[in-house]
């Protein structure tokens, strides 16, 4: 099984196994926290053929995402409206990003892309501004037909056409007369072109399947494969005329040439964008929609409070990465974003619905694990959630292999006890310190009681109940015991830890490519995280690398016409 | 017919004509909505393949009706003995709604999920991931996603059964209310294959549009839509060619098929408009789905549309299952371990459906214990009825809407089908997946009993001695109801103990 293998590899490269890593060596390790996946003697029966979820580390053909379709169609037509809203969805089937490169055609979307094909040429035809856009001759012009075919299809397909693409268009605009109902030949031939190219696999995957000089069992990218990584990579849409005349002028292939590139390209606001989307999925902020903090307890939240915090969260990452930060300041910058109706949370005013930087110059709240968001999206209605705070920062933020509680884990009650239980830390300990629990909760537990000094809705708070809450702990960080007392000291050791830039060059990866990480990413994402870079020069050196220019021409079948 | 990589020349045109099953049923007519008659031009491949079907050819048509979180079980099954259904069996059950399609109606009682969950057989996810990737599948969920490792039942029969041809049939049509999570293989119930879920359409204009041309195209005059026909024929000639250059590209087996997969989808496609192409168009959906058009997908899934768009999808579903666009369809109710809070249709409740289901919505408590102040919710058991009576009446609706269409031989569409409902869990507060309940709707064209109350296993802790009834042995009861030949259905017998092969024959007539 694909995934598993996945796994066996995540095990090796970031040296953790199960809950056993970073324990100091105490833990006894019962069966079910061998790892993951395995130890149920589920191998023989779960083994099975063909391509589970995930992805392909050597595929050549990466459907694009709805989202990319969209702006893709943005880009080439100049159309605001396009259709991918009513397309069907896709399943990440356990991937981390929207970035997959293994998404699929199925019954249900085939048909979609040909409705919507059809929709958007007769839209190019019928607006003369999308018109004059596209074919850019007169159509009594001689040769515009071919004029038109040449220079959108290399739009279209990113690439220049094939002679045999350009007969093979060239014969299908010709039967525009008998296929169209205009009366305009020519409009009718334009459109029949737009129908199809935008039906080719062509326009609907990025292929990368030039036959470049293979060195070290990678192959380089051709020029305009370079430049479609680079858009979507930075853009999430198709390269813009800059990009397609470094192509042309085949001069996009060495770093230096792609750096210039991406330097240019950063300035984009779609680059922004597209970045804040990277630590919305890594960092799940669209878990936020499960939260709904008790009335009774919390009056006075504003009614969208999930709209509100998922817009305050991004717009603080966002702020990092223009500033020129990264993971250092994301974990640990003190300042927050609120609007009105978030500012009380921080004590703090703000007025009307923009949302303002809210600072903490005496280091009371440190990185976006410290804001509101995070901090309610792991609470229950009225207490906080301290499991699930130490998780994330396990499997999330040091990319962990923590397994899933045992059956029944979930549906064990904590021990009777004589007195009453008074502090969330207090129940959570007993808790988790029966059975086999302490296997595991022995390390997530610390980390989440970090930030007991905030309640269910990231509020600050020095007692529970009357009882001052207890934020001390420790973490093995880096092969060594960390102590913390409270959240800023925590977020400031993991910030320091290779572990912690390990795993975030890994998402990033991830996230690039489309796919789970693998042997082959190694090397670059030890040179990512080799010292501390902000996320811009985490895009650049990547976009620069030998790896992103190339792909690796070791495993892949290369037979041509299997 | 495969695709296969060929130089453009030989790849013809003529290699494409074929005669297209979804025109043919598209041209199916319905005369209106309520009570209508449908013109049924009966197809061969639809006759039942199984000895057992001695009736002429029906199209009999398979649907689930999914619900999460459980029951509350005390008042869910039938009341009274076993046998047949009485005017005192429903009433005063979650099922009253369905009190008046009573006489089509089948309730296997004692049905335990296999592979089996509280790891008693080997399957990856907590309770409620077990519940929703196994349901369908019988199939164990992989550790590390909670997807299930082989294909769902209504994927299995649409590759089977419905329109179009081998390798190349209309998909079934997945609708579901609520909000993905985004949470592993919790949002799942259907798979195209091992690890491959299928996210259900929770937005009603998507999910009418999956079957209603979005171009809507005039199909009026003849002229235009044979040019309509033609043209699309060219230009899907041509991107047959685009397909063939790209695949001699030096591409691997995996991303070949990858391709041959979209190609298929696409050649699939009724190239053919005939006249009254629209047969499946209904006006009032139309016009209800329309409010969803390229609305957000964080406002469609707001809690205030849920029972909408609920009625909605039951709606849709029935239809696209009436008019011939495909025989296999499901239809879910958000996900286990979630839920929306019910704040409609006389219940205005405070928690959530997944917090109700234990009784308990203080925070931390966990089970049923009620140590450490962890008391159960004063009234949380009337709470769950009406949640329960409230699915059970979009069950209702959808069974009604179904035995509104009459086919050839006074039955009814119902009556050719079979209904299912169930859920990933049977009493949510236990997490059990012993005892689940089931109802079987419609006889699938006579194959199964109706209006009864039947004993198939006994209700707890099965494993290892006798009435040991595992739910992979009804989804294969089913395929074969559908005329589908199959001895086993689901994961292999190390999978599972409780794992059996063949069919129920209790249920059937």
């Amino acid at each position: 099984m694909k995934n598993r293998n996945k796994l066996g590899v995540l095990v090796g490269l970031f040296a953790a196994s199960a809950c056993g890593a970073g324990g100091g060596g105490e833990l006894s390790k019962p069966n079910f926290g061998a790892g993951a996946a395995g130890s149920t003697g589920m191998e023989a029966s779960l083994e099975m053929p063909g391509d589970i979820a995930g992805s392909n580390p050597n595929t050549r053909v990466v459907r694009l995402s709805h989202a990319q379709y969209a702006s893709t169609l943005r880009d080439l037509l100049g159309v605001a409206e396009t259709p991918e809203e009513a397309f069907a969805p896709d399943a990440l089937n356990g991937f981390n990003f929207d970035t997959s490169n293994d998404f699929r055609v199925d019954p249900r979307l085939g048909p979609q892309y040909r409705d919507a094909a059809e929709l958007l040429a007769e839209r190019v035809v019928s607006d003369a501004e999308v018109f004059a856009r596209i074919v850019t001759c007169e159509a009594s012009d001689a040769g515009c037909s071919g004029d038109f075919i040449d220079s959108f299809g290399e739009r279209a397909f990113r690439r220049p056409l094939t002679q045999a693409e350009s007969a093979r268009f060239q014969a299908l605009f010709s039967e525009g007369p008998s296929l169209g109902d205009s009366g305009d030949a020519f409009k009718d031939g334009v459109q029949l072109v737009v129908e199809a190219m935008l039906q080719a696999p062509q326009f609907l995957y990025r292929s990368e399947v030039s036959r470049g000089q293979v060195q070290d069992g990678r192959a380089a990218l051709d020029d305009w494969e370079v430049a479609s990584r680079l858009s979507y990579f930075i853009y999430d849409s198709m390269p813009d005329e800059a990009l397609f005349a470094r192509a042309r002028q085949g001069q996009l292939h060495t770093p230096a040439e792609v750096a210039s590139e991406v330097a240019r390209m950063l300035d984009d606001e779609r680059a922004s964008r597209k970045f804040v989307s990277f630590h919305e999925q890594v960092w799940q902020f669209g878990r936020y929609a499960k939260i709904s903090p008790d009335v009774q307890t919390f009056p006075d939240l504003p009614s969208d409070l999930v709209d509100r915090l998922r817009g305050a969260s991004s717009r603080f990452v966002q702020s990092v990465i223009d500033d020129g930060g990264g993971l250092r300041e994301l974990l640990t910058a003190p300042y927050a974003f609120a609007d009105s109706g978030l500012a009380p949370l921080y004590e703090a005013n703000a007025s009307g619905d923009a949302l303002t930087r809210i600072d903490f110059p005496n280091g009371e709240r440190k990185g976006f694990m410290m804001q509101a968001g995070f901090l309610a999206s792991n609470a229950y209605t009225r207490k906080t959630d301290p499991i699930h705070r130490g998780l994330f920062i396990l499997r999330d933020v040091l990319c962990r292999i923590i397994p899933d509680p045992p059956p029944g884990a979930q549906m064990t009650p904590p021990p009777e006890t004589d007195e009453p239980i008074e502090t969330t830390r207090e129940e959570i300990s007993l808790l988790t310190g029966q059975l086999y629990c302490p296997t595991c909760h022995s390390q997530i537990n610390e980390p989440g009681f970090a930030f007991e000094g905030f309640d269910a809705i990231g509020q600050v708070r020095e007692r529970e109940n009357g009882v001052e809450v207890d934020t001390t702990g420790s973490i093995n960080l880096d092969g060594a015991k960390v102590e913390f007392d409270g959240a800023g000291q925590l977020v400031e050791a993991l910030a320091d830890s290779e572990e912690a830039r390990n795993c975030y060059t890994g998402r990033w990866l991830e996230f690039v490519y489309g796919r789970s990480l693998a042997d082959g990413d190694e090397a670059l994402r030890e040179r990512l995280a080799s010292e501390p870079r902000s996320v811009q020069e985490i895009v650049t050196t990547l976009a620069t690398s030998p790896e992103f220019l190339s792909h690796d021409a070791s495993g892949a079948a290369s037979q041509a016409g299997q | 017919m495969t695709f296969r990589p060929m130089t453009s020349g030989a790849m013809t045109s003529g290699a494409m004509k074929r005669p297209n099953m979804n025109s043919v049923s598209r041209r199916r007519f319905l005369s209106g909505f309520g009570g209508v008659v449908l013109g049924l031009p009966f197809l061969e491949t639809f006759a039942p393949r199984s000895a057992a079907a001695q009736e002429a050819a029906v199209t009999t048509r398979f649907g689930v009706f999914f619900a999460c979180n459980g029951v509350d079980t005390e008042r869910w099954f039938p009341k009274g003995d076993y046998g047949p259904l009485t005017a005192q069996s429903l009433i005063g059950t979650a099922n009253e709604a369905l009190d008046g399609v009573r006489s089509k109606l089948l309730f296997p009682r004692g049905v335990h999920m296999a592979p089996r969950g509280f790891g008693r057989d080997p399957s990856g996810g907590d309770d409620h991931g077990r519940g929703m990737a196994i349901k369908l599948t019988a199939q164990p969920a992989d550790q590390t996603n909670w997807l299930a490792q082989g294909p769902s039942i209504d994927h299995v029969l649409a590759a089977k059964i419905n329109p179009g041809t081998d390798g190349a049939r209309t998909p079934p049509l997945n609708l579901m209310v609520g909000r993905p999570a985004g949470y592993r293989g919790l949002d799942f119930i259907s798979y195209s294959e091992a690890g491959r879920a299928v996210l259900a359409i929770n937005n009603p204009y998507n999910a009418y549009s999956q079957f209603i041309n979005l171009n809507n195209v005039s199909t009026d005059a003849p002229a235009a839509s044979d040019r309509l026909s033609r043209r699309r024929q060219s230009v899907l000639d041509l991107v047959q060619d685009q397909f063939a250059d790209l695949k001699l590209q030096g591409l691997s087996i995996e991303d070949q098929r990858k391709l041959d997969a979209h190609f298929t989808a696409i050649r699939g496609i009724e190239i053919q408009v005939g006249p009254g192409g629209l047969s499946c168009n209904d006006s009032a959906l139309q016009t209800a789905t329309r409010t969803y058009q390229n609305m957000p997908r964080r406002d469609v899934e707001r809690e205030t549309n849920y029972p909408l768009i609920a009625d909605l999808q039951i709606d849709i579903l029935a239809t696209a299952m009436a008019c011939g666009y495909t025989r296999v369809g499901t239809m879910h109710f958000d996900r286990g371990s979630g839920g929306p809070t019910f704040r409609w249709d006389a219940m205005n409740h405070e928690y959530n459906h997944h917090k109700l289901s234990h009784g308990k919505v203080k925070d931390s408590c966990f089970g049923s214990s009620t140590a450490n102040g962890c008391d159960d919710v004063s009234g949380y058991e009337d709470m769950l009825f009406a949640i329960d009576k409230w699915h059970q009446q979009k069950f209702a609706r959808l069974l009604s809407k179904l035995d509104s269409y009459v086919e050839a031989g006074g039955r009814t569409v119902l009556d050719n089908s079979v209904i299912m409902y169930t859920n990933e869990l049977s009493s949510g507060r236990a997490h059990s997946f012993m005892d689940l309940p089931y109802i079987l709707a419609g006889s699938a064209g006579g194959r199964f009993k109706q209006g009864e109350y039947i004993r198939l296993g006994r209700a707890q802790n099965p494993g290892g001695d006798d009435q040991v009834a595992p739910h992979n042995k009804l989804l294969n009861t089913i395929v074969n109801a559908m005329g589908v030949q199959s001895d086993w259905f689901g994961a292999p017998q190390s999978a599972g103990d409780t794992l059996q092969g063949g069919v129920y024959e209790a249920l059937l007539a």
